[in-house]
């Protein structure tokens, strides 16, 4: 079995709890666990997205019929 | 030949476990088989077959009470749903209404034709399929809803940004090089924000493309059945 890269495991936490804060709307404090998952892995393609969609929210608030979330919400 | 379903069979006459074992293989459905309620209860855990042909006269449990169990105790609720048909040589009227109020989706009276029966196994599998679809499809609906008020948010939200860049650009002194350069910077980071945006949006649409991929390979698995009865149906008829 191969051995758990602890890097990995950090990069993995810091990235789900960004999401978590990202689905709260809470784009400042996404941004700051984005960006530590970014600094591990500078190749992150997930984590780099996320970082320019915080920003943008940060710049540009989402407003009250729109969370800023992508996500299928079925009933 | 591809198996098109999992059955699983209870009688304790092996003869006709027997019987619907060749028959029904023939046909490409798996079959399972079990002698006893308790058995079939276990098999059901077991394999996760998509129809019960279930006989009521079992030893120490009958085949009414096997279904009572299936439909209501919550230790076979991933089953709860599975399609029923019970055997019984009693044919009393009485009976068959009672299977029908705990849940069994059709009845078969001993001695059988066999031609009923796969009929009777067609028409349980058309009827679940379709309710089933027609579950999907309401999911697909409302995910398709989800996705609409999605992009009227998204289309109503990107104005701003564009609006502000272009109010920037038009207020541009083309001589001025330091303008130039602060805009080209601004509209770097903007485009790069916004094509993020728009990439959930894709990722959405791809995934309800293949959700709607999933359907048709629901139905078509169904035509497939059906094919196969019927044709097996005409040959019967010639003979």
């Amino acid at each position: 079995m191969a051995a758990i890269n602890k890097e990995k495991l950090e990069c993995v936490k810091f990235y789900e709890e960004g999401l978590k804060l990202y689905r709260e709307a809470k784009f400042k404090e996404a941004l700051e666990n984005f960006n530590k998952a970014f600094e591990i892995y500078p190749n992150d393609g997930p984590s780099k997205i996320f970082i320019e969609r915080c920003k943008h929210f940060l710049k540009y608030p989402v407003s009250d019929d729109w969370d800023g979330v992508f996500e299928m919400k079925t009933k | 030949m591809d198996i098109i379903g999992k059955i699983l069979i209870v009688d304790d006459e092996k003869m006709t476990l027997d019987f619907f074992d060749i028959t029904l293989s023939k046909l490409g459905f798996e079959i399972i088989k079990a002698v006893s309620g308790e058995e079939a209860l276990d098999k059901l855990k077991l394999y996760s077959p998509d129809l019960l042909l279930l006989d009521n006269i079992l030893p120490n449990i009958t085949g009414i009470e096997v279904t009572q169990k299936i439909r209501n105790d919550k230790k076979y609720r991933n089953f709860k749903d599975i399609p029923i048909i019970m055997f019984s040589a009693i044919g009393e009227p009485n009976e068959k209404v009672l299977s029908f109020e705990v849940g069994v989706d059709d009845y078969i009276t001993k001695p059988f034709n066999f031609s009923e029966v796969l009929a009777r196994i067609r028409s349980v599998f058309r009827h679940k399929k379709l309710a089933q679809q027609v579950l999907l499809r309401e999911k697909r609906v409302a995910v398709l809803e989800s996705l609409n008020n999605n992009l009227i948010a998204f289309t109503k939200h990107i104005k701003k940004p564009l609006t502000e860049l272009n109010e920037v650009a038009n207020g541009i002194d083309i001589n001025d090089k330091y303008q130039i350069q602060k805009f080209m910077k601004k509209f770097e980071i903007d485009y790069n924000e916004m094509l993020a945006l728009l990439n959930s949006l894709e990722d959405e649409i791809m995934q309800l493309q293949k959700n709607g991929d999933k359907c048709k390979e629901d139905d078509l698995s169904l035509y497939n059945l059906e094919d196969r009865i019927n044709k097996y149906i005409k040959t019967e008829n010639k003979l």
